[in-house]
């Protein structure tokens, strides 16, 4: 029993711990690497999404700046004085 | 699921009050296109009434113009009449307006009745006077008589129906294309509001967004940090593993047979190397911390040299770990 342990499986044990750790960090960079890419690819959704929401809302702030115009001259012509010169129908 | 409006924008009418040029070309159209029906059926039937004269052609100007003008007055008295209707309820002109209208309506409602008299007319005349040939001369005294299931009978009325058809829809035309100006006003308004309801909507989907952003960006964060502690903490345990193997060699080699040996040549090795990815065996601890170490917890990496000292704890009178050099 004394001699159970000697250099060869002391060097075994070595080389086993060092396979370990060279796999365990192998998974933790993969591990790391799969969530960096999922990770800048919902960030780039997101900001895709964002720059479309961005356009869009321009887009109807235009609408909106019209709409109001065609509202008020439809004000200024249904309440303006001379009804007869200004004819929608 | 809720509509997406970002991806899917609900369709705006571009301007409230106008109507949209293809919506003008489309009505232009199709006036036109009820003229020509028109045209062609009153030229054939004005043609049949003045078979007489234009078999000659001394009447070919006149008749074309006369067609024109009627097929012009059958699509445009219902336009006319329609439009003047929809200012007066809109109250852009005076009410005194709606006789005229009606007016208009009747004239136009004469005409068609005329022009199918007319035309029954024609075929009973064509039919009395024995057609163009005057083949049959036997016959050239009898009497027109109306009948209803004559074939010029059936064709007059049949002409009757497209001519009023087309005014029909030339007035239906012009009584859709045209809104009175309150409705117009309200459309207007309503429209407004419902483009601010949109931003709206918009607004609160850019704050959804940028919040889904900024947890992604929190998510990456997190995932580096965890990664990071990972990282750490497997590199701990390796070394404490690592340590503990050492703490078993230094052990061995206090023990008087021949595994100080076996240690020496395996520093003597590794210091020759001084490139493996462990890191080299520390130099003996002193005893104490030799004692301590394997007493906290056991590793199971070094589970062949542990069941060999739990093997012999039992021999030796002495705790287990210290059967190194108890002998």
């Amino acid at each position: 029993m004394r001699g159970a342990v000697d250099v060869e499986t002391l060097e075994v044990f070595e080389h086993e711990l060092a396979a370990f750790e060279r796999a365990g960090v192998a998974d933790l960079e993969r591990q790391r690497t799969r969530n960096i890419a999922a990770c800048s690819a919902r960030l780039a959704e997101a900001q895709a999404r964002l720059e479309l929401i961005s356009r869009s809302i321009e887009r109807t702030d235009a609408d909106i700046r019209r709409a109001e115009q065609d509202a008020a001259r439809l004000d200024a012509k249904l309440t303006g004085g001379d009804p007869e010169l200004h004819s929608y129908a | 699921m809720p509509r997406d409006i970002v991806t899917k924008p609900r369709r705006v009418r571009p301007s409230v009050g106008h109507l949209s040029p293809l919506a003008h070309v489309f009505v232009y159209v199709l006036l036109a296109a009820m003229l020509a029906v028109d045209y062609i059926l009153l030229a054939q039937a004005l043609t049949l009434l003045l078979r007489n004269d234009s078999q000659y052609g001394s009447i070919g100007l006149q008749m074309y113009v006369i067609t024109l003008g009627i097929s012009l007055a059958v699509v445009s008295l219902p336009h006319v009449s329609a439009i003047l209707l929809r200012r007066v309820q809109a109250r852009v002109m005076h009410r005194g307006w709606i006789p005229v209208a009606v007016a208009l309506l009747l004239l136009w409602a004469a005409l068609l009745a005329a022009i199918t008299i007319a035309r029954i007319k024609a075929g009973m005349d064509a039919a009395g006077a024995g057609g163009l040939t005057g083949l049959v001369g036997g016959s050239t005294a009898t009497t027109p008589t109306f009948s209803w299931t004559a074939p010029d009978t059936i064709m007059a009325f049949l002409m009757l129906g497209v001519l009023a058809t087309s005014g029909t829809i030339s007035f239906v035309i012009a009584w859709l294309t045209t809104r009175p100006l309150l409705v117009a006003a309200e459309k207007a308004h309503a429209q407004v509001a419902r483009l601010r309801t949109h931003r709206d909507r918009l607004l609160a989907e850019a704050v959804k967004a940028e919040e889904a952003a900024h947890h992604a960006t929190k998510l990456d964060a997190q995932d580096a940090v965890r990664y990071a502690g990972a990282y750490t903490t497997f590199h701990a345990r390796l070394d404490v593993i690592r340590a503990r193997v050492a703490t078993r060699l230094a052990q061995r080699a206090r023990d008087p047979e021949s595994t100080s040996q076996i240690i020496r040549e395996l520093r003597a090795r590794r210091v020759v190397e001084a490139s493996g990815p462990a890191p080299a065996v520390p130099g003996f601890p002193p005893a104490a911390a030799v004692e301590s170490a394997p007493v906290q917890s056991m590793p199971v990496q070094s589970a062949p040299v542990e069941s060999a000292a739990t093997a012999e704890a039992p021999v030796v009178d002495g705790p287990p770990t210290t059967w190194g050099f108890e002998r």
